[in-house]
């Protein structure tokens, strides 16, 4: 037995908050969000940090504030959550047009629901060693660095605590800063581009703050350690990213972080088809939660045109991604909500 | 360079909100940062809570507030901006919780009569 909604919401995070507050409000109410965690916030609720709302509230929240802010919203429109709902599939229904079929795990089994709107807010994983193709041994002590966050913020272990980190993007310099002020020890932050991946707050906060070394066009080419990491190979890298011969060191230490990207979490996605809607770090990797808050509200009014063009029995048109209208930020506009001041 | 990304020149221009000029003094003289950690926390429904400080510290501080708050617990439940510490470290600024942490509840079921002879 199906259970029918106008639209669903999948991920309880930021982007699905956002999206569900802004359905609701427009009057969308038949309306169902589906979170896999045993509570919502997604990532926000590991971000510990301040940060958070400075260009769209112009106030600094740390992570979990903010999240509370949009979870105030789920319970005063009085949205309906399932947590611990693993979606398996999203499919086009077999008979109707522009609807989907949506297959969620729970607890006790499993749900199918039919509906109109999919609105995909389901964030993103990390990349890998596997990915990267780190060679040597496998040892334990290599985790990612939103797992390694995961690990200190809400389960209360440290990783390790000689740590070398592996990318410079945003969230490898939070854990710089984080493991540091816990009383663990970073060695260095590599980085294989010319110039660090994260925010420049970011360099000067979690990095220069702390006196740890950051180094450019240099990569981890080996790992060492039987059972436990033991240490690391890292070698410089030329102009085209080849590892010059001759310029390997190594370094004893018994954790690696790995900071080397975000995959959108869209594999449930049997195949793109009319009616799924994209938000948030699903439809690419936002370097800000507001825009993500932002981009909720405009996907929201997205599926409510989608919504009427279907209860006119219009065509609806090409709906399988949100692309954020023209609006301000900061000081430009733009028509994607992308990083400014990003040297080419 | 300002935490929000604004490069401030010598003359002091160049931010976006206003508050450069007084962040730029307190960088070169007495630097602060927002402290933001977590606390153990008992009888909880998960073992921490995230904390900050309500306004910034003297940077010079933070290692040793670390350590005091390396030996803090609180006990759930525990709310979304309670304050944990009033004057954190004597420096006039509250340190407040992140989050909320709900009590773990027991539950007794009725157990079986069971016979004593």
């Amino acid at each position: 037995m199906r259970i029918k909604k106008e639209a669903v919401v999948i991920g309880g995070g930021p982007a699905g908050m956002s999206a569900a507050a802004s359905l609701a409000e427009r009057g969308i109410t038949d309306i169902v969000l589906l979170e896999k965690e045993n509570r919502l916030g997604g990532v926000l609720s590991q971000c510990i940090h301040d940060g958070f709302g400075l260009v769209y509230y112009g106030k600094n929240y740390t992570g979990p504030e903010y999240s509370a802010l949009y979870q105030e919203k789920i319970i005063e429109n009085n949205i309906e959550c399932i947590t611990e709902a693993t979606v398996l599939s999203v499919k086009a229904h077999e008979t109707t047009r522009y609807y989907s079929v949506i297959t969620v795990q729970v607890p006790a089994g499993t749900i199918e629901f039919e509906t109109k709107a999919v609105i995909l807010a389901t964030g993103c994983r990390e990349r890998g060693r596997g990915s990267i193709g780190i060679p040597g041994q496998r040892p334990s002590g290599i985790y990612t660095a939103g797992t390694a966050q995961a690990m200190i913020n809400l389960m209360n272990y440290m990783p390790g605590k000689n740590v070398v980190i592996v990318g410079s993007g945003d969230i490898g310099l939070i854990m710089a800063r984080r493991i540091t002020l816990e009383g663990g020890r970073i060695i260095c932050v590599v980085e294989k581009e010319a110039l660090p991946g994260g925010l420049r707050r970011n360099i000067l906060q979690c990095l220069e703050d702390y006196g740890i070394p950051l180094l450019t066009r240099a990569t981890v080419t080996n790992i060492y350690g039987k059972e436990r990491v033991t240490g690391v190979e890292i070698s410089r890298l030329d102009e085209e990213g080849n590892i010059i011969q001759g310029s390997s060191s190594s370094y004893d230490c018994d954790t690696i972080i790995l900071s080397v990207g975000l995959i959108p979490e869209d594999g449930m996605i049997e195949t793109p088809h009319e009616g799924i809607f994209l938000c948030g770090n699903a439809l690419y990797v936002h370097d800000l939660v507001d825009d993500v808050s932002l981009e909720g509200q405009i996907v929201a009014g997205q599926v409510e045109n989608y919504l009427h063009a279907l209860a006119s029995g219009e065509e609806p048109g090409e709906t399988r991604y949100a692309y954020p209208g023209i609006h301000t930020m900061r000081r430009k506009r733009g028509d994607i909500l992308r990083r400014k001041k990003r040297p080419l | 360079m300002c935490p929000n990304g604004c490069e401030i020149t010598e003359d002091l221009n160049g931010g976006m909100c206003g508050k450069g000029p007084a962040y730029v003094q307190n960088e070169i003289l007495s630097p602060r940062r927002t402290l933001t950690s977590s606390v153990k926390v008992t009888d909880g429904v998960i073992p921490l809570v995230s904390v900050r400080t309500t306004e910034t510290i003297p940077k010079d501080k933070l290692r040793e507030a670390m350590a005091i708050l390396a030996k803090m617990t609180v006990k759930a439940p525990v709310s979304l901006g309670q304050i944990i510490a009033a004057d954190f470290m004597e420096t006039g600024v509250q340190l407040i919780a992140t989050k909320s942490v709900d009590q773990i509840r027991v539950e007794i079921k009725s157990t079986d009569q069971m016979s004593l002879e």
